[in-house]
């Protein structure tokens, strides 16, 4: 009975994977000083909500703090986040992880809200951010598939649910 | 401008994306012609159409492989809503399933729509909130300029629920599907607890617990910040998910009793005994034990007061000796459920024994909110008195729809007839031959109870339909 099947977890990702990636072509055209149109600030707001929802995540595991944010969602987010972060920046101390999601969320918060000019320092670690982020995606995603060939042993799967 | 005869990977690529859209809209056409049981997968037939016409343009647009491969990955797992309605057509459905349902969910979430889908690669009863799938669709890949467009599409719930193949005639096991109910009203309380004091207050203390086991551990001197950092975050995961995932089981366990009494009980005990009573919560399914869930169903069908209303008919002449199998029945399950090496293997593991605690603190309140969430809906103690009257007709091989006097019969409940029909099979016994009851009389039994209920819908629907009609100026 009822636990998520594969294909609504893959959707999830899929949708991660697709937020990062369009994140990367988006910050890209703002450090271009391209203008960006309603829909793409609704791209990178989500973003910025997603970077939010990790560093979240990150007070809660690191000093127990809750948030508004579902606890499940946030402290998997954060499980995603931490791999890529390392990858954009190797020598980022544990401590600051929380500060360095909320650093980026800012800067991207900045670029969607003309007024205070974005920090484009954080802008390209946030595009280098989501570039690992959507590496890391795609290999959780095609990890989960079969491409070819099967696995398939008799009475190997077989529990009943309820 | 770009030599139209050089080899271009991206546009390469933008032909092969399409490709995947262009095979998905052949086979939604050819599914969009198939007899189902009610209108709804036509209207998710219509909202693929619509989204992938959204998926198309954003192909056109893309400027980078890395876009056209993210494309080409969401097309490819659309894939699997063609199973899903490949299989959910009247040959495979049965109506009175789809109604019985309909009408079950209309209890809970008014104005839902349901598609029933059986699957022959597992064996698993599950519902799954297309319309919130749907709506995460439009949300992460659409647009939000376009967004608006799919108001309609989700402008009511959808529910895809998923039943084993093989038991698409087995109606009694049918009753599962109150658990299969339960699971938005479980949704539902967990979504509350944002805004409950306590568990904020219970998340720091978890961490705290989840801190000082890691501390506590074998590798501890060793690990430096950031490895202590992945096993803290690993495990805190766990937990919440651990937790989450045992009260959804739980509460949707309580939620089918409470909709379809012990008849819920019944079909979850015979599913569960297929497995192991004492399986650990396990990676990533993260069931709570079988055997809790039985102790837990029948702490609240003794708190409802089923068994002692079924005692109450037990010296009954047409009944009674079928509804003393029943309580023998539940008698088999009360001594199972005394002893815990569930409790001994859950409160052995660490993580698991955090979760757990956790999660018994939380179940009372849990329970308190699906008893009031659906006491509307809920199959009341008092119908038992139905069962003489049903039981005799399923001696007589007639569908338990109706009772009372034939000029003028009242119909039942459809819960009441599934509740007739598990208390007649659970004596086991062919009421003629006064032998085992075969497998044919076992069909027979379902082919009744089946009948039963879309009569019973059918003349509920009639009642609505001359009520209308006799209100009309």
């Amino acid at each position: 009975m009822s636990t998520p099947g594969q294909e609504f977890r893959d959707a999830e990702y899929l949708g991660w994977d697709y937020l990062a990636i369009t994140s990367v072509e988006l910050l890209e055209r703002v450090l271009a000083g391209q203008a960006l149109d309603q829909d793409d600030a609704h791209n990178l707001d989500r973003a910025r909500q997603f970077l939010i929802d990790a560093a979240s995540g990150a007070k809660l595991v690191q000093s127990g703090v809750p948030s508004n944010v579902s606890p499940v969602e946030s402290v998997r987010k954060f499980s995603y986040v931490m791999e890529p972060l390392r990858l954009a920046r190797h020598d980022l101390p544990p401590p600051e992880v929380g500060a360095a999601l909320d650093r980026m969320a800012s800067s991207i918060d900045a670029a969607i809200h003309p007024g205070n000019p974005p920090d484009r320092a954080q802008l390209a670690f946030a595009k280098t951010f989501f570039q690992y982020l959507h590496h890391m995606l795609l290999d959780i995603i095609e990890s989960g598939k079969r491409r070819t060939g099967t696995n398939f042993t008799f009475g190997a799967s077989l529990m009943s649910h309820a | 401008m770009p030599d139209p005869a050089a080899f271009s990977p991206l546009e390469h690529w933008r032909r092969r994306t399409r490709q995947y859209v262009e095979g998905l809209l052949q086979r939604l056409d050819e599914l969009s012609v198939s007899d189902y049981p009610a209108a709804t997968p036509n209207q998710v037939i219509k909202f693929l159409l619509d989204f992938l016409g959204v998926i198309d343009a954003e192909i056109g647009k893309a400027a980078s492989e890395d876009k056209l491969r993210a494309l080409s990955q969401i097309c490819q797992s659309l894939g699997v809503f063609i199973q899903w309605l490949d299989n959910a057509h009247t040959g495979q459905t049965p109506r009175g399933l789809v109604q019985l349902l309909k009408d079950m969910m209309n209890g809970l979430e008014p104005n839902s729509r349901v598609i029933a889908c059986p699957r022959a690669d597992e064996y698993n009863y599950s519902i799954l909130d297309l319309g919130q799938i749907l709506a995460g669709l439009v949300q992460k890949f659409v647009p939000r300029s376009k967004q608006p467009n799919f108001a309609s599409h989700l402008a009511q719930p959808i529910k895809l629920i998923f039943f084993p193949r093989i038991e698409r005639d087995n109606v009694l096991t049918h009753a599962i599907f109150g658990h299969e109910l339960g699971h938005p009203i479980a949704t539902e309380f967990l979504n509350g607890e944002a805004s409950d004091p306590a568990f904020s207050a219970a998340q720091t203390a978890i961490q705290q617990q989840i801190d000082a086991l890691v501390a506590a551990g074998p590798n501890a001197s060793t690990m430096d910040a950031a490895k202590k950092l992945d096993v803290v975050t690993r495990l805190l995961g766990m937990v919440l998910e651990i937790r989450k995932r045992a009260l959804e089981e739980l509460i949707s366990d309580a939620v089918g009793i409470l909709l379809f009494g012990p008849s819920a009980f019944f079909a979850m005990f015979e599913v569960l005994w297929v497995g192991n009573w004492d399986s650990p919560p396990k990676n990533d399914s993260w069931y709570p034990p079988s055997r809790m869930r039985v102790r837990l169903g029948l702490q609240l069908l003794d708190d409802l007061g089923w068994p002692q209303a079924m005692d109450q008919i037990k010296d009954d002449p047409l009944a009674g000796a079928y509804v003393m199998a029943a309580l023998e029945f539940l008698g088999e399950a009360r001594r199972l459920a005394a002893t815990n090496p569930d409790e001994q293997a859950v409160d052995g593991e660490p993580v698991l024994k955090i979760a757990y605690d956790w999660m018994r603190g939380s179940f009372p309140a849990a329970l308190a909110f699906s008893k009031q969430r659906v006491d509307a809906s809920s199959f009341k103690v008092t119908k038992t008195v139905d069962l003489p009257g049903l039981i005799e007709r399923l001696r007589l091989g007639v569908p338990p729809n109706e009772l009372g006097d034939p000029r003028n019969p009242v119909t039942v409940d459809c819960r009441s007839a599934l509740f007739a029909a598990w208390v007649f099979k659970l004596r086991g016994l062919s009421p003629s031959l006064s032998e085992p009851l075969s497998s044919r009389e076992t069909d027979r039994l379902n082919q009744n109870t089946l009948r039963a209920v879309e009569y019973i819908i059918l003349q509920d629907d009639y009642r609505k339909v001359m009520a209308e009609g006799a209100a009309a100026p």
